[in-house]
């Protein structure tokens, strides 16, 4: 019956569309233009960063990657979070994190990783005692694979190491990204993502949650975290080069 | 959509009077309109070129849609090679038992719901609840309507006419306990029932923003999150779609972005935007483990046949809402479809019945400022008029029809016509003072209800020429 059915609906679509075209109707897509590409000329960290507090969000541009350690200890103070969950990225080995894992006033973790093997996870009662976990954490702290000038954004691609749910279930999220990852504009990130890179997920997030469902007040928070926290470190070219060698031996 | 449909036009205009007469509405519809009015016009502003981008935005919409068959089968083969089902529909009761099969054959028993028309459109709510299945609204707005049992009154602000009094008021009733009325807790007190929802939900319900042919990408767009959330833990994640959101290469989408949250919220993007492609992968933590595609039709082919095509460029941004000065008077309840605003009035007709919706041609002053704000400037006033047309072949009206045979009549004859001119005159005259007529007399009376008829001049245009030929 689907097969009929979706036989009937096509046909009457063509039918549909039969009825008004013209010969001549311009049947090829439309090229592709970059009509409306902003144009910044500050430089792309500084235009970043106003986006994102325009956006509702918090940016932190630092100078080398020895800022970030302390300025991420004095986020998660003030957050005054108690469970604190990391997603992976080659971010982390930029940094030393001793003190978060091991000192503190908090529980903090890495998201496990599939049975290297199989690619799987082991059993259903391990992913649900995760999923009570992932609920419970109130600060996620991620990378970013790119963010954007424009609109202040941080897009992040879901992959194993690098699940959907830390930048989405707790309070507080806390991306870290070095200079380069910056793009212009949304065009951009069309172009440096192509389909062939696309995974499950794609996630282009423009500041905290919002509504306005309340006598059109924004409030944030309302289902997605209540602050987010960009932390930009600009780098040298030297600096690029080893993060070019170490995302190479990211796991 | 047939349930709530006004069948007279009277009851549109006692709905009007209603809506005219209640205070908290008129001061949430001056609030919303004014606001997101101004934000539209900042939104096109802060776009460079934005003409241009609206215009190659609605090329690519016009070109899609003149070559729909083609971009949906690859946008079936996309999906399907990304591991997602793909299911056709041609109306509401087939789109719903789709997705009743669906929950039923994964043991699903609880729902939850991301905001989207579409699913508004085919009743989807009542369908799943009837075949046993707890649906919850997630995106705030939507969850407080359905607190209150009402429907959406606006495309992005479905709850705008309730107050914070009300809301709070619906939570307490809820939960059974009191919820204090200030915005923060109450949108807290929201965030503890729905994630308790989401945690528990077996299947995750959305419409979709746009559908990406080239990839098999499903775009869902939200401010809230809870796009996100009813897409993260729920084992099943439903997508349905109105057949017309395809659009065919994924270099297309950033040129749609760029437009959507500007057009209606004034911001450059929504705070989420969801690029889905296929259920979880291989080794994903979270994310469905199945992902299925309703695509519908329910009268869009009809449209896609007709003169009215381009009203399925529609990306559903609600800035022709907040600019029609009749919305920003009447709310979204009064025109009595699921979509409202101008744009509601084209669709709400289209795709149902216009004999059912005889109302809806006319909710309009035919201003054009519904097309100025429109991103892909969809010609809404040109359409209004067409479907009044379609109305009038369809259901002619003898008074109608006598007086404009009449008219024709004299307007044919010189003579004639001086002579009506003068006998108005005459009959007017005693009718008015000041230069103004008050009250005009028997089945005419309607015209001065609202506003006063100019009283004639003393002499007649042609009078007037004569005289100034002369001099």
């Amino acid at each position: 019956m689907t097969a009929a059915n979706r036989q009937n609906f096509l046909e009457r679509v063509r039918k549909a569309v039969a009825e008004v075209n013209r010969p001549g109707d311009p049947k090829l897509p439309l090229p592709h233009t970059w009509v409306g590409r902003s144009k910044i000329d500050s430089d792309l960290v500084t235009a970043f960063c106003s986006a994102l507090q325009r956006a509702g969000g918090i940016s932190h541009a630092v100078e080398s990657w020895s800022e970030v350690s302390p300025l991420l200890r004095r986020l998660i103070h003030e957050s005054g979070g108690k469970n604190i969950v990391l997603s992976r990225g080659d971010w982390q080995q930029r940094l030393d994190l001793d003190w978060l894992f091991r000192h503190g006033p908090w529980k903090a973790w890495l998201t496990p990783l599939p049975c290297s093997d199989t690619g799987e996870w082991d059993s259903a009662n391990d992913n649900d005692a995760l999923k009570r976990q992932l609920f419970a954490a109130d600060v996620g702290i991620t990378g970013a694979d790119w963010l954007i000038a424009e609109t202040g954004s941080v897009v992040l691609l879901s992959r194993p190491d690098q699940p959907r749910s830390v930048s989405l279930l707790p309070r507080v999220h806390i991306a870290i990204a070095e200079s380069r990852r910056v793009l212009p504009d949304l065009y951009d990130l069309f172009n440096v993502c192509s389909p062939a890179d696309l995974t499950a997920n794609l996630i282009i997030i423009t500041g905290p949650s919002k509504t306005g469902d309340i006598e059109l007040k924004l409030v944030t928070g309302v289902h997605g975290p209540e602050q987010i926290h960009v932390i930009v470190a600009r780098e040298t070219t030297e600096l690029s080069e080893r993060a070019v060698l170490l995302s190479s031996t990211a796991p | 959509m047939t349930d709530y449909a006004r069948q007279e036009h009277r009851e549109f205009v006692a709905a009007s009077r209603a809506a005219l007469s209640d205070g908290k509405l008129q001061l949430a519809l001056v609030r919303l309109t004014s606001t997101l009015t101004a934000a539209n016009r900042r939104g096109y502003d802060s776009l460079p070129e934005s003409a241009q981008v609206r215009e190659q935005a609605r090329q690519i919409k016009l070109r899609t849609l003149a070559n729909l068959p083609r971009y949906l089968e690859q946008l079936e083969e996309s999906v399907r090679s990304v591991g997602g089902f793909v299911h056709w529909a041609d109306d509401a009761r087939q789109a719903c038992n789709i997705v009743c099969d669906i929950a039923w054959s994964h043991g699903v028993k609880r729902a939850v719901k991301a905001k989207s028309m579409t699913t508004e459109e085919i009743h989807l709510n009542a369908a799943l609840e009837s075949a046993g299945i707890e649906v919850t609204e997630t995106d705030f707005g939507e969850f407080v309507i359905q607190l209150a049992k009402e429907r959406p009154s606006h495309i992005v602000a479905p709850a705008v006419h309730h107050t914070r009094e009300s809301i709070a008021g619906l939570l307490s009733n809820h939960l059974g306990e009191p919820v204090p009325d200030d915005a923060p807790t109450l949108a807290k007190t929201g965030r503890r029932i729905l994630r308790q929802k989401f945690f528990a939900a077996d299947m995750g319900i959305t419409g979709v923003n746009f559908a990406v042919a080239e990839t098999g990408t499903l775009v869902l767009v939200t401010n809230e999150g809870n796009g996100r959330l009813t897409t993260t833990w729920p084992r099943i994640h439903v997508a349905v779609m109105g057949m017309e959101k395809v659009i065919p290469r994924w270099r297309d989408l950033p040129v749609f972005l760029k437009l959507l949250a500007r057009a209606a919220t004034g911001h450059p993007l929504s705070v989420y935007t969801s690029l889905i492609t296929g259920p979880a992968r291989n080794g994903d933590l979270d994310g469905p483990e199945e992902l299925h595609l309703v695509i519908l039709d329910n009268g869009r082919s009809k449209v896609l046949a007709s003169p009215f095509r381009e009203s399925l460029a529609c990306i559903r941004c609600g800035a022709c809402l907040n600019a029609c000065p009749v919305y920003r008077r009447i709310g979204g309840h009064a025109y009595g479809g699921i979509y409202s605003g101008p744009i509601g009035s084209v669709l709400t007709p289209l795709y149902s019945d216009i004999s059912h919706n005889p109302h809806l041609p006319h909710a309009s002053s035919l201003c054009g400022a519904c097309q100025a704000a429109c991103p892909v400037k969809i010609n809404i006033p040109h359409m209004l008029i067409g479907l009044r047309e379609l109305q009038h072949e369809k259901k002619r009206n003898f008074w109608e029809d006598l007086a404009y045979g009449l008219a024709r009549r004299v307007l044919q004859r010189p003579w004639l016509y001086r002579l009506m001119g003068r006998l108005l005159r005459w009959t007017l005259r005693p009718l008015s003072r000041d230069g103004w007529c008050c009250r005009l007399p028997g089945p005419v009376a309607g015209w001065t209800q609202s506003r006063d008829f100019p009283a004639p001049t003393r002499r007649s245009f042609r009078q007037l020429w004569k005289r100034e030929m002369k001099r």
